[in-house]
């Protein structure tokens, strides 16, 4: 009778221990999520830890990302990016000229195909207005004289331009900008591991418990997705033809441009990046478009540690050497 | 009483007290508790898909995707399709139709967002999900 009244108790025990544990697993495995409307697109942060924790984090996180996007979107006309492209007044903030000099030093390793100065091409072609348009070669011509990041002079801390009509916009960055500074916040906070979501543009801190997170490649054409990579404190960025595009006389125009031609880019349909930097990782998803699939492929595999997965148009999936074998197919 | 090999048997030794049934019942329990949630915890989450529409923070519309429908919300400025366990935006009055042209989505965690309308489109099941975001 004692020995079954001990086993008995011994059983209330371990089962009490068992759900003890699993109640703390259940407040340290906490997803907490939060997404909010803004950088023209949505932003979806998951965190992972105790809600007391990760619900102000990300309330936090998404009010920095709030702030780039006051601060970086050139259409708003709180924003000095604005005053800059309707004035002769340079900048001078030194977050966006930090952001600058990032971008123009990615316009040099690319030769130009890179280019924060396409403003005024985007413009032309209605992307900016929502009235899509489709202009004379005479006017691209002129657009053109007008695009090239040689227009710009960075020196002592501040951004001027040579004539007026040179326009710059730093979307080609900012994505990347507001998840870097979001994960500052959230790890500053005491969040080691999220997901942040930016309209497609993605990064991992850290693991999902105990496993990688998983991240889709959206097929650029067809539905769903191409399969998954598996990844831990990476961004994984993307860039297609078939977010902002119209179709005119069976072809379609999109918003990536060539800041050469001044024309959409063919030969791509869509750029996948994985690297641990997302504001690199966001610019240099532009140069395939630009470069063409085969040398953008080389060119991206010349940055150590940078994996990617290039679209073409015939549909053929061109992938860095490294990432062949790590995507994992789920069609 | 004596047994069969010569011994003299004790004739409490397996009379049932209390705790024996206490104890039955409990094992019981807990090996039916614990079927139980292995059985939910790593069900497939193919077949319980439901599709979730927001505008801002407020659901305005659920559905299994199961179904075969065409959904319209905000006054028919947006219309989804739902067809094969899958869904898709049909119709949008908002300007550069990125929402459409995300095409359709099927897997638990993907999204389709329509930024002008703050319309949120989203599968969730209740299996682990096969991908947790996805990238384009």
């Amino acid at each position: 009778m004692r020995k079954l009244k001990l086993i008995f108790i011994i059983i209330i025990v371990v089962f009490a221990g068992l759900w003890a544990i699993r109640s703390y697993n259940e407040r340290r495995f906490h997803v907490e999520k939060e997404t909010r409307f803004m950088m023209d697109t949505y932003v979806t942060i998951y965190a992972i830890g105790p809600k007391e924790i990760t619900s102000k984090a990300i309330d936090l996180a998404l009010n920095r990302i709030q702030g780039i996007d006051t601060k970086f979107n050139s259409l708003n006309p709180k924003s000095p990016i604005y005053t800059f492209n309707h004035t002769l007044e340079p900048i001078s903030d030194k977050e966006i000229i930090n952001l600058i000099q990032t971008a123009l030093k990615i316009s040099e390793e690319s030769g130009g195909a890179f280019d924060i100065s396409i403003a005024p091409l985007a413009e032309l072609w209605g992307f900016y207005s929502k009235e899509y348009y489709f202009p004379t070669s005479q006017e691209i011509k002129d657009c053109l004289a007008n695009v090239g990041y040689q227009h710009l002079l960075l020196n002592n801390g501040k951004l001027t331009k040579d004539n007026m009509a040179v326009r710059i916009d730093l979307g080609g960055v900012a994505k990347g900008y507001a998840i870097s500074e979001a994960l500052k916040v959230l790890k500053s906070n005491g969040v080691n591991s999220a997901l942040i979501d930016t309209g497609g543009d993605i990064y991992a801190l850290g693991k999902k418990g105990s496993k990688l997170w998983k991240v889709g490649i959206k097929d650029p054409r067809g539905e769903g997705t191409l399969g998954y990579v598996e990844v831990e404190d990476l961004a994984v960025m993307g860039s297609g033809d078939y977010e902002r595009f119209f179709i005119k006389d069976g072809k379609r125009y999109h918003h990536i441009f060539n800041p050469k031609t001044g024309y959409p880019t063919e030969g791509v349909q869509s750029v996948i990046l994985i690297y641990n930097d997302p504001v690199i990782a966001q610019a240099w998803t532009k140069i395939p478009f630009i470069m063409g699939p085969e040398k953008g492929l080389k060119r991206l595999e010349r940055i150590p540690n940078m994996d990617v997965i290039i679209i073409t148009e015939s549909g053929k999936t061109l992938y860095s050497s490294r990432l062949k074998h790590s995507l994992n197919l789920i069609k | 009483m004596k047994n069969s090999l010569g011994k003299e048997e004790d004739k409490n030794f397996y009379q049932t007290t209390r705790f024996d049934l206490i104890f039955i019942i409990l094992i019981l329990f807990f090996s039916i508790a614990s079927f139980w949630v292995i059985h939910k915890r790593f069900q497939p989450s193919s077949g319980l898909s439901t599709v979730y529409v927001y505008q801002k923070d407020k659901l305005l519309e659920e559905d299994g995707l199961d179904k075969d429908k065409i959904i319209t919300i905000l006054d028919g400025k947006m219309q989804f399709e739902l067809k094969n366990g899958r869904i898709r935006v049909l119709n949008t009055d908002c300007p550069h139709h990125i929402c459409k042209n995300m095409g359709w989505i099927k897997y638990n965690g993907e999204t389709i967002v329509c930024v002008p309308n703050q319309v949120l489109i989203e599968i969730k099941s209740k299996g682990p999900a096969i991908i947790d975001a996805v990238a384009y």
